[in-house]
């Protein structure tokens, strides 16, 4: 991972030619979102989510990070995909099947980290999140490792990542993918090598990437609170992207 | 599968005994103990939760496996750790309980771990000094930490805890283990029997709900687990009236060897809370055998102490600067 905010596509450039093609409507930056189309209910208080990747685009948007991740790695020899618990093993465990379908064959090892031991804000919430699994059977030393989450948000997850992943050993590189990149909302130097699709919001905008096997669909929502009664804190159920 | 992450905390400030937690309390431990296991199993079995809290280790009696179980889930913790025993200390110069706790306290102390030969002083030192009390035994009390830890590893080893009948054989009047024990396996719904020399049971146990039955083979062939208590030579005797002849009359009717396992006929799950007199609870072939588990207790004394820690840390108010 590059932590000195350049990025190997280049900051400039929002969005790679190929999620521009799958973008359906324009970003919102500050519209109000009211009225617009809402294709997941959602409790009061009233609240309306607008796709940013349906279905197809979403499997391709997938297979693509795989080509880049082929294209920089080529076999795949000595790299080791982790996916961060508890949302990010989703995409991981996606991105697995997928290289393995591409490339016919594995050749590299897979992790799934839990970082709740590592977060910077234990006894700052009211309650301590519960730990999920961690399975990583295999030493760090010298391999490539690419980081994989479903949203970067504040980087704070990916920070507590990179502390929690050092007690597996010394990697020879560490990279970071994820599925979206807020990347406004940034409170650490902390910045993605591999995109899947960038998404510009406001504070209290929540973006969450829902999966076929956990939650029915593939499909990454943007929600907004309607002006009156803001409050985003009663999201669906099962869902947890940026915490 | 699961993917939420969820957040839960325990329904006490600190831990006096086991009689004050619910299941869910006792689900929670095993939970986060569950992920404490994995984390001692790393080449690095260190995380950074606790650094910015301070623990004293109390010892006013003495131990071995309790003492360094605690330190070792402490100091995995990433807790800073000062220790504590009463021999040469001014205890011994009549200073009282509260005084050397809040003296101790003084030097910023958050949480406090304390072995005590009183009944009923953890409790006590809750009441009267502003730390978080984790008690690690309290005479012939309760020891919760050890029930939390057997049950954690009964199950482990048959993959659950609710139906499994226990058998907890020995010195139950002395014992604090089997105390928090019957306590901690009822709540998750185990049923427990007691076996044991009539002086050595304690009057109106069966009040509590557990089956008594003093003869050990009988009993034996009951259990799926059997929890052989240490005689606490200790604390034998102290009236002047021994409770029970000689240790090799002991042995001959409440203790296990090979002979007598065998006899059972089943493959009972043998614990031991140590230290082990060994050729008086167990022989050394059924404390070696291989459906004993004394070692697994010890290894994951230190997840669920790790885990009661973690869970009564993340209770503590952060302090504004």
């Amino acid at each position: 991972m590059n932590v000195n905010g350049t990025q190997r596509s280049g900051h400039s450039r929002p969005f790679t030619i190929v999620s521009l093609v799958f973008q359906l409507k324009k970003l919102p930056i500050n519209s109000n979102l009211k009225g617009s189309l809402s294709n997941k209910p959602v409790s009061s208080p009233p609240m309306s989510s607008i796709p940013l990747l349906t279905s197809k685009a979403f499997g391709l948007t997938v297979e693509r990070l795989c080509y880049q991740l082929i294209e920089d790695h080529g076999d795949l020899a000595g790299v080791a995909l982790i996916g961060l618990q508890p949302r990010g093993i989703l995409l991981a465990r996606r991105l697995r099947t997928e290289l393995e379908r591409i490339t016919g064959k594995a050749l590299f090892d897979y992790g799934e980290l839990d970082i709740t031991f590592h977060r910077d804000d234990f006894r700052h919430r009211a309650t301590p999140l519960q730990p999920s699994a961690t399975q990583l059977d295999f030493m760090l030393d010298g391999s490539k490792v690419v980081l994989v989450d479903d949203v970067l948000f504040t980087g704070r997850t990916i920070r507590a990542g990179l502390d929690a992943m050092l007690a597996f050993g010394r990697p020879a590189s560490v990279q970071l993918l994820v599925l979206i990149d807020r990347r406004f909302s940034r409170e650490l130097p902390i910045q993605p090598d591999y995109v899947g699709k960038w998404v510009d919001s406001i504070g209290d905008q929540r973006v969450t990437v829902e999966w076929k096997e956990a939650d029915g669909a593939d499909q990454v929502l943007l929600h907004t609170a309607n002006d009156e009664g803001r409050d985003t804190s009663t999201l669906a159920q099962g869902i947890s992207a940026d915490r | 599968m699961n993917s939420m992450a969820t957040s839960e905390q325990l329904s006490v400030e600190h831990l006096l005994g086991i009689k004050e937690l619910t299941a869910a309390d006792i689900e929670l431990i095993f939970r986060t103990a569950d992920s404490f296991k994995e984390v001692l199993n790393r080449p690095i079995k260190k995380v950074p939760s606790l650094r910015d809290i301070t623990i004293a280790n109390l010892f006013f009696e003495s131990s071995t496996r309790t003492r360094v179980s605690f330190e070792l889930a402490e100091k995995r913790l990433s807790a800073d750790v000062v220790n504590f025993s009463s021999s040469g200390s001014s205890v011994s110069k009549g200073e009282t309980l509260v005084d050397t706790v809040n003296n101790i306290l003084a030097m910023k102390v958050d949480m406090v771990v304390m072995r005590h030969p009183d009944p009923g002083a953890a409790v006590f030192l809750s009441r009267h000094v502003d730390a978080r009390i984790v008690n690690a035994g309290d005479g012939t009390h309760e020891h919760p930490t050890q029930a939390l830890l057997d049950a954690y590893s009964i199950r482990e080893k048959l993959g659950k805890v609710k139906g499994v009948k226990v058998l907890i054989v020995g010195d139950i009047l002395h014992s604090r283990v089997a105390l928090s024990n019957i306590f901690c396996l009822q709540k998750l719904g185990a049923q427990v029997m007691l076996c044991g020399p009539q002086t050595l049971m304690p009057r109106y146990i069966d009040t509590l709900g557990v089956r008594i039955e003093p003869d050990l083979d009988k009993a034996l062939k009951w259990c799926d687990v059997a929890n052989m208590l240490r005689i606490q030579l200790e604390r034998q005797g102290g009236d002047g009236i021994s409770n029970f002849p000689t240790l090799r009359e002991y042995a001959m009717r409440f203790g296990l060897d090979l002979e007598r396992y065998k006899r059972v006929g089943k493959e009972v799950v043998i614990m031991h809370p140590g230290p082990i007199n060994r050729g008086v609870e167990v022989s050394s072939q059924v404390a070696d055998h291989a459906n004993s588990i004394i070692l697994d207790q010890v290894e994951n004394g230190v997840a669920i102490r790790m885990a009661v820690l973690y869970l009564l840390a993340a209770r503590i108010p952060r302090t504004a600067v």
